[in-house]
């Protein structure tokens, strides 16, 4: 019998959310630990017996005897548990709602989503987004006390823009830390809120944009580490290492999500990206589509940075230094496109400035 | 063809901290050589021993702990295969990816007159 991995990793955000349904969001501490008793319980116990035929049923009848056991020797009422039990993928796209409670902010959604529904402890979730792991678990303490003295309920309706909000924080997260060491985590990341994206988009051509957004760019993530591990810059990706599948989903979405009335800025990424995904080559890529989509989105430094870019190669390096001229960044990104403008233009002098500026924000960034 | 039990020792602390992947990868590897054991015409089943310890009785004694505790590792559960001889057994055993956690003693079940 072969497992499948993937469905195995969802199990622990399964197991809570269907496990704070019964118990209620005040116990999200209990579901915890319940959910990774009842996976230990069956590494414990399949490796003799076995794996079972429907290993999630198996779970969560388990985690459950656990609920029970507990409730009982508190003396508190067994009822809620012996509820008939909603479907696990409502129950997940709930918990994504509770992560991302209003007393939360955005920190704490972060972490709280991936330790309660990715199944990431500490460490994991500190390696991630490379904070320490004392500042990580202080997070998610905190984020629980604060849910508990806010009373927040599981399934409390109208949060689905900071849900997205979280999904879109989520996958940056994972595409950011491709270009760091801990290689293992980022295509997690992404998966994990591509599929997570896949509930909401059903319902709601936003997160169908979102979704679509995910798809082209996770598209592209086996071409951006090399086979030395390291990052590889769009002009020089083997196109052909881009994930076809993923890219036709992506497609197929986007042109899905022009359903609704309202265009998103998540409509406008992923046509951003869809552009990007659409050339044959790196030179031969519609700059003049993608500078008007970034002049389409509310003004962030980010959209300004990339805005300037993309003139700068619609109308060539001069014009592109022009309009980075006077643009506030923080990081390194804003002095490394001076400095690839500048060396288009070569001005080498110039060009090594900025890129010695660039090298020094960006080990300060990491 | 004789029967023969592969008692599983091993340490339960070392699952304390596994990752989903781990855990995914581990029960992976169980499940393979489960299979690869009957693929090869032997019977086998197995079950879990609940709790970590067991105690021992001994008449007129106080029943203690198993004798295992000193050594942290404890019965963890058993399989029953059958195999040609106890060699064979016991190679088979030695595959067993229950292994990399502890020992396994093999004994030969007394065949049914």
């Amino acid at each position: 019998m072969q497992l499948v991995g993937e469905l195995y990793e969802r199990q622990y955000g399964r197991l809570v959310a269907a496990l704070v349904r019964m118990l209620g969001a005040a116990r999200l501490d209990w579901a915890e630990e319940f959910a990774q008793e009842a996976l230990l319980r069956a590494l414990e116990v399949w490796p003799f017996r076995g794996v079972p035929p429907n290993q999630e049923a198996w779970l969560i009848t388990t985690a459950k005897r656990l609920a029970i056991d507990r409730l009982r020797r508190e003396k508190l009422p067994v009822e809620p548990l012996l509820l008939q039990e909603k479907p696990a993928t409502d129950d997940r796209l709930a918990m994504i709602f509770l992560c991302c409670h209003a007393s939360l902010s955005e920190d704490l959604q972060i972490a709280l989503t991936l330790q309660a529904v990715c199944g990431l402890n500490a460490r994991q979730i500190a390696r991630g987004l490379m904070l320490p792991e004392p500042t990580v678990a202080q997070r998610l303490v905190r984020a629980k006390r604060r849910l508990r003295e806010a009373g927040a309920r599981f399934d409390e309706p109208g949060q689905l823009d900071s849900d997205l909000a979280v999904l879109y924080l989520l996958f940056n997260e994972g595409c950011a830390v491709t270009e760091s060491a801990s290689g293992w985590f980022h295509a997690d990341l992404c998966h994990e809120a591509i599929y997570l994206a896949r509930l909401p988009a059903q319902r709601r051509p936003d997160a169908q944009a979102l979704l679509a957004l995910f798809l082209l760019q996770a598209s592209r993530l086996p071409a951006r580490v090399n086979e030395a591990g390291e990052a590889v810059p769009l002009q020089e990706q083997h196109r052909a290492r881009w994930d076809r599948a993923l890219l036709a989903e992506g497609f197929a979405h986007l042109e899905r999500s022009a359903a609704g009335a309202a265009v998103t800025a998540y409509h406008i990424e992923a046509e951003i990206a869809a552009t990007h995904a659409a050339a044959p080559s790196f030179a031969a890529t519609d700059w003049a589509r993608i500078a008007l989509f970034y002049s389409q989105l509310p003004p962030s430094p980010a959209v300004r940075l990339n805005h300037a870019i993309a003139v700068g190669y619609r109308d060539g390096a001069a014009v592109g230094l022009a309009a980075l001229n006077g643009l506030d960044h923080p990081g390194h990104l804003l002095s490394a496109a001076r400095a690839e403008f500048a060396r288009q233009l070569g001005r080498i002098a110039e060009a090594r400035t900025h890129y010695t500026t660039a090298l020094a924000a960006a080990r300060t960034d990491a | 063809m004789p029967h023969y039990i592969l008692l599983s020792r091993d340490n339960p602390a070392q699952f304390a901290d596994i990752s989903p992947a781990e855990m995914e990868a581990l029960i992976g590897k169980c499940a393979a050589w489960r299979q690869s054991i009957e693929d090869q015409g032997h019977a086998i089943s197995g079950e879990k021993l609940s709790g970590g310890t067991g105690r021992v009785l001994r008449r007129g004694l106080a029943a203690t702990d198993g004798p295992y505790t000193e050594a942290k590792e404890v019965m963890g559960g058993f399989f029953r295969i059958s195999a040609a001889s106890y060699d064979e057994a016991a190679a088979l055993a030695a595959s067993c990816p229950h292994l990399e956690f502890g020992s396994i003693e093999v004994r030969e079940i007394e065949p049914t007159p």
